[in-house]
């Protein structure tokens, strides 16, 4: 007898082949059967209707302060995500001596937005090295969990304060590569380094001291085990980035390892920058590097209150110079003046629609609760009034404390989008899972690829978006056994309705220890996620599944 | 002859908060995009003393670098 048999789905095995009719047979955590199961099993779902596909990959996150509070990196699972890589852009909270904790936490809550308190209330800090982090994570472990290790990390461990000073000499380079050597040992999948990254005073991150001596070093290492480079680059200027491809196009072929870069983004306006990129990778996977620049699905939205200034109303003069000179108070006199605000109000019509679609997302006062989510345009047809008067009347009732978000203002074009998502040399990933959690939800790529560009812009085939989150991911990363819906291979599952599988909408919630709060999204059209051979989710709910793992890789 | 700037854009930054993205020239005719923070752009505003944002095109890259470094720096 098997331990669970999914019965009647649409099997989209993660291979890119056509899908199938179909059932999976699974058994002490792998799959032992696809096809036609005439066995019986403990347990049985009926996936009628639905697609069964590989769990999903999400292979650029930061979820690994919560992964100390919350085994299942909640919303992660409920997105149809199985397997996360944590400890991207150089920072990893292992290795780690206790007299760093506070700086490392430092640049957690600078590059990550994690909150300090989350890590002082939420946080038993009983780990220094790699092998004791994963060992400490490891005990009630949900969702699969591959680490990357942190350059920075690595740095501070060995250089302490003239970590984010100087080259590293002879010795600490060889000290970094002790050091890395244990940590792939316990568990690292990679190192993660960057480019561009700040801590919290505004200064570079140790990794950024780093010579190519060192990286080279360190690189050695990987290719003792094949493992990852991760980089954040220059993604902001296409010359440079075009650079750093050659750069670790030169790094991969030297020491025979996989590198990717994250994140690569497209705007209308950037459209030949992002060209002339994809036509260096390609070059360079022509000479037979690996450099798999990172995409991400969804768009950039950007959120906005009138307590901080923002060049979103830099076009707006007047809105420009008082947000730039102006006091709190002189802010909210200039609301509550009759000319001043009618002056402002005259000045924002010339952006026209622009405001109509604008989103309200959080508000203090309980009164205004009922417009969370609605857009400034509804808002107004129930206060009888107009988008730019219900934005001002709502700053001044919450004290400028109103916050709003215009949608879709970066990463918006969605035929070049499509066309890198469906180009193999692209890899699928750069959510930010567990980041910026007070600025937007990093949750829901995955729905989103669905939604936008299986269903609306048919970009790309529903065999080909899962192939892309799944055994291109495992491939990629060098993931043994996942991936895939083959016998043998691990029963990481996720059954989803095709017609449905979305993004939800975004919302504030407070499930963030020290009284923490960050932005969410729930999930739309996901039936069940199996991790491990066991149900983690299913139908909105989850279970007390803790079969989640460390991934090894190599 | 110096890369001067042609022409920008309001755009939504990584973080999710508002940049200005400025299309430098350079002096082949190559053109380049550089983005700005609020500290750079309000900066670079000030250092061409002009009030609107639009009075920054045409500006010479030298000026652009000076506010990038001054926002780093802050």
């Amino acid at each position: 007898m098997l331990d669970l048999i999914i019965r009647n789905g649409k099997v989209v095995d993660g291979t890119g082949l056509p899908a199938y009719i179909g059932d999976i047979g699974i058994k002490n955590g792998k799959i032992v059967i696809t096809g036609s199961v005439k066995d019986s099993g403990k347990e049985e779902l009926d996936a009628s209707g639905l697609v069964v596909a590989p769990g999903f990959i999400d292979p650029h996150t930061h979820f690994d302060a919560q992964l100390l509070w919350d085994g299942r990196a909640k919303p992660a699972i409920e997105h149809g995500i199985t397997t996360i890589i944590p400890g991207n852009c150089s920072l990893s909270l292992a290795p780690l001596k206790s007299t760093d904790r506070m700086k490392l936490v430092g640049m957690f809550n600078q590059i990550e937005e994690m909150p300090i308190k989350a890590f002082q209330e939420g946080v038993e800090w009983d780990w220094e090295t790699f092998d004791e982090f994963i060992k400490r994570i490891k005990k009630s472990l949900s969702i699969n969990v591959a680490p990357l290790v942190g350059h920075s990390v690595l740095r501070l461990w060995v250089m302490g304060d003239q970590s984010a000073e100087r080259e590293a000499n002879e010795r600490e380079i060889k000290d970094m590569q002790t050091l890395l050597r244990e940590c792939l040992s316990a568990g690292a999948i990679g190192l993660s380094t960057s480019f561009v990254d700040v801590d919290e005073t505004l200064a570079p991150v140790p990794s950024r001291f780093a010579d190519q001596k060192e990286l080279n070093a360190l690189c050695d290492v990987l290719s003792e085990s094949n493992k990852m480079l991760q980089v954040v680059h220059e993604f902001f200027d296409a010359d440079v980035t075009i650079a750093r491809v050659d750069q670790l196009a030169e790094i991969s072929l030297r020491h025979r390892i996989p590198t990717t870069l994250s994140p690569l983004f497209v705007n209308t306006e950037n459209d030949s920058g992002v060209k002339r990129v994809m036509e260096r990778v390609k070059e360079q996977f022509k000479r037979g590097a690996r450099v798999w620049p990172q995409i991400q699905t969804r768009p950039i939205d950007i959120s906005f209150c009138f307590e901080v200034p923002s060049l979103l109303f830099i076009r707006l003069p007047s809105w420009y110079k008082i947000m730039r000179f102006g006091t709190h108070t002189e802010i909210m006199e200039a609301f509550k003046d009759e000319k001043k605000r009618a002056k402002l109000v005259q000045e924002a019509s010339m952006l026209g629609p622009f405001w109509n679609s604008i989103t309200l997302r959080q508000v203090n006062n309980e009164q205004n609760r009922k417009y969370l989510g609605l857009s400034l345009d509804e808002i107004a047809s129930k206060r009888n009034t107009t988008p730019v008067e219900a934005m001002i009347d709502l700053s001044l009732e919450e004290s400028l404390q109103a916050h709003f978000l215009a949608e879709n203002m970066g990463h918006t074009d969605n035929d070049m989008i499509g066309e890198l998502l469906s180009d193999p040399h692209v890899h699928v990933g750069a959510s930010d899972g567990g980041a910026h959690i007070l600025s937007f939800s990093t949750y829901g790529d995955t729905g989103y690829l669905f939604s936008q560009f299986v269903r609306k812009s048919r970009a790309i085939s529903l065999e080909d978006a899962v192939k892309k989150i799944t055994l291109d991911t495992a491939s990629i990363w060098g993931m043994k056994q996942r991936g895939c819906l083959k016998e043998g291979f691990l029963a990481d599952v996720t059954i989803f309705e095709e017609d449905k599988i979305d993004r939800g909408k975004e919302y504030y919630t407070d499930d963030v220890p020290g009284d923490g709060h960050r932005y969410v999204r729930d999930a739309i059209g996901i039936d069940t996620v199996i991790i491990g051979g066991s149900i983690a989710y299913r139908k909105g709910s989850y279970t007390n599944a803790t079969t989640g793992n460390i991934v090894s890789v190599g | 002859m110096i890369a001067k700037v042609q022409d920008l854009k309001i755009s939504a930054s990584h973080e999710g908060i508002a940049e200005v993205l400025l299309t430098i020239k350079h002096d082949n005719g190559g053109l380049t995009q550089v983005p700005l923070d609020y500290f750079a752009i309000t900066s670079l505003m000030e250092s061409c003393q002009v009030e609107s944002i639009e009075g920054i095109v045409g500006t010479e890259w030298d000026k652009v670098r000076d506010a990038i470094e001054s926002s780093h720096n802050r």
